[in-house]
């Protein structure tokens, strides 16, 4: 990816865009965690590549590429949120009956984060997707690592309690 | 159990069409645009041809055979790609063929001084790998050391032309334009062109426009005068002079300065007229878009050839197409549908080749 990112700063755009196809299912993934609605996601996912493009000469150490484009779209993410919050919230409320509903069906990436509030869900997909160090996750969202670190571990048993309970047909 | 969290959530998922796509049209915007002209990018949401057939490159029937310019891109993988991109080390064997520093240095400052910036030293040069077709190298020349500071020059280090030039500390701190008329803004444009010691009539007057600015409405009075090349006629906005400015206090102060060289227009003869150009279009959009027409604008320009259409017809998902860099003499036909009640937000633009006839590029537009 560093090449890729050298690549792109020196005017490649080939390499840029391979950059984004790259990481586009880990942004839609981040991204909708946030955001319920697909528009806003795709805003966030659209805001944060262009952003990126504009500002890709700035970026002074490669192998921060990754780090620094998340942390953009989770801002653009929690601008978004703070816009839309009404229409998240009507949002939210008809995707957890939809799911409910829906106990048959196998645990995927969005099934397994249900019942962890946001900044766990966020926490956990970092360490766990991006493979992020907890001292990554935390200069990312700019809080404690100690902080970040029992939020995983809280994520982390809730998850583990939840797929128990299923594993067992509870 | 860790195991099993790590493998669902790095798990494929299904990505939406719509969000592939506008990722898609992102990126395709940033290939085919520097980041000062980057206009409002209006998002897709549309109809995606998932289930659309088709094969390019037809040369158009009923008329004299003329060699096909459309050939399939070449398909890579991101390893395959990446080993036929040359290293970005500029090895001794190459450095031999290119100007010296002291020439590029040389060069920068008489440039420099061309636009009234007197007393300058250079505190910093690099010579870089270019990757676009015109060079394969060019300097970069800075009055200061840091990268937000100072004035940058690029030169081209295999015949010492100017390439581009930028004010650092203009570009990355708070500025508070006064304001001026178009008319003064396309003067002040001419006068910078004839500093620079172009030739007169090299490019002629082509635009004169308050800068747009990523993620803000128009950034007022900050203003970008375009000269193109006049090529058979029509305007080749691939071979330009730019340059971006402000006035501070009566002072002009450029921003922003670039010439972009279009080596590869072939020129050759209109055989297709505006209507068959239209007619080949027609028969295209009907294969994404069953919509009303509302509206067809069909227009004589020159493009360079993409893998617009292509994309959107055959799976290359994660693939690096590669295709012949030519411009050409085309029809630009866009077709405009009443998509009032639709969610579609965009239309297509065809790329027709004024003597054979076929769409050898496109490119989405807003209505």
């Amino acid at each position: 990816m560093e090449e890729l990112v050298e690549k792109a700063k020196e005017g490649n755009k080939e390499a840029f865009s391979q950059l984004f196809l790259e990481l586009e299912t880990d942004m839609y993934k981040i991204a909708k965690i946030r955001l319920c609605n697909e528009s806003n996601v795709e805003d966030a996912v659209q805001e944060t590549i262009l952003e990126v493009f504009k500002s890709l000469k700035k970026l002074k150490n490669n192998e921060y590429f990754k780090t620094w484009v998340i942390r953009i779209l989770i801002n653009k993410c929690n601008k978004i949120y703070k816009k839309t919050k009404k229409e998240q919230y009507i949002e939210n409320e008809e995707i957890i009956s939809y799911s409910t509903n829906d106990v048959e069906s196998k645990i995927d990436f969005f099934k397994l984060l249900e019942g962890l509030n946001y900044d766990e869900k966020l926490a956990i997909t970092l360490y766990y997707l991006e493979d992020f160090s907890n001292s990554e996750i935390s200069t990312i969202l700019n809080e404690p690592i100690s902080t970040i670190k029992n939020r995983i571990a809280r994520a982390r048993k809730k998850i583990e309690k939840r797929i128990g309970e299923k594993y067992n047909g509870k | 159990m860790e195991n099993d969290i790590r493998k669902i959530i790095k798990s494929d998922i299904e990505l939406p069409i719509h969000y592939q796509n506008i990722v898609r049209k992102t990126l395709y915007e940033c290939e085919h645009k520097d980041d000062n002209k980057l206009k409002n990018i209006i998002k897709i949401i549309g109809t995606v041809c998932a289930c659309i057939i088709m094969t390019t490159g037809i040369v158009y029937g009923g008329y004299i055979v003329y060699e096909k310019i459309w050939k399939d891109p070449q398909q890579y993988s991101r390893d395959e790609y990446l080993s036929l991109v040359p290293n970005k080390e500029i090895s001794q064997e190459e450095k031999v063929s290119y100007i010296t520093e002291e020439q590029a240095k040389k060069n920068s400052l008489e440039i420099l001084n061309k636009l009234g910036y007197e007393n300058q030293t250079i505190n910093r040069i690099e010579l870089k790998r270019s990757y676009n077709s015109y060079s394969n190298a060019y300097y970069v020349v800075k009055t200061k050391y840091g990268y937000e500071e100072g004035l940058m020059i690029s030169i081209n280090a295999e015949n010492g032309e100017f390439d581009h030039f930028e004010d650092m500390e203009l570009k990355y701190k708070n500025v508070n334009p006064d304001e001026i008329t178009e008319e003064r803004a396309k003067q002040i444009g001419e006068e910078v062109y004839q500093k620079m010691g172009l030739k007169e009539g090299e490019y002629e007057f082509f635009s004169v426009e308050q800068q747009q600015q990523l993620f803000q409405e128009k950034s007022m009075n900050v203003w970008r005068v375009e000269f193109c090349k006049k090529q058979d006629g029509i305007f080749n906005e691939n071979a330009a002079f730019g340059v971006v400015f402000i006035v501070e206090k009566n002072e002009v102060r450029i921003v922003s300065m670039g010439v972009r060289h279009d080596n590869n227009f072939q020129s050759d003869e209109v055989k297709i007229t505006k209507e068959q150009a239209i007619s080949i279009a027609l028969e295209k959009e009907k294969e994404y878009s069953t919509q009303e027409i509302k509206e067809i604008v069909a227009e004589l320009s020159i493009e360079k050839m993409n893998t617009f259409f292509y994309r959107l017809d055959n799976d290359v998902k994660n693939k690096y197409l590669k295709i012949d860099e030519i411009s050409r003499k085309v029809w630009k036909v866009k077709i405009i549908h009443d998509n009032i009640n639709t969610m579609n937000k965009f239309d297509r633009c065809y790329y027709i080749d004024s003597t054979t006839g076929e769409i050898i590029g496109g490119e989405f537009v807003t209505n």
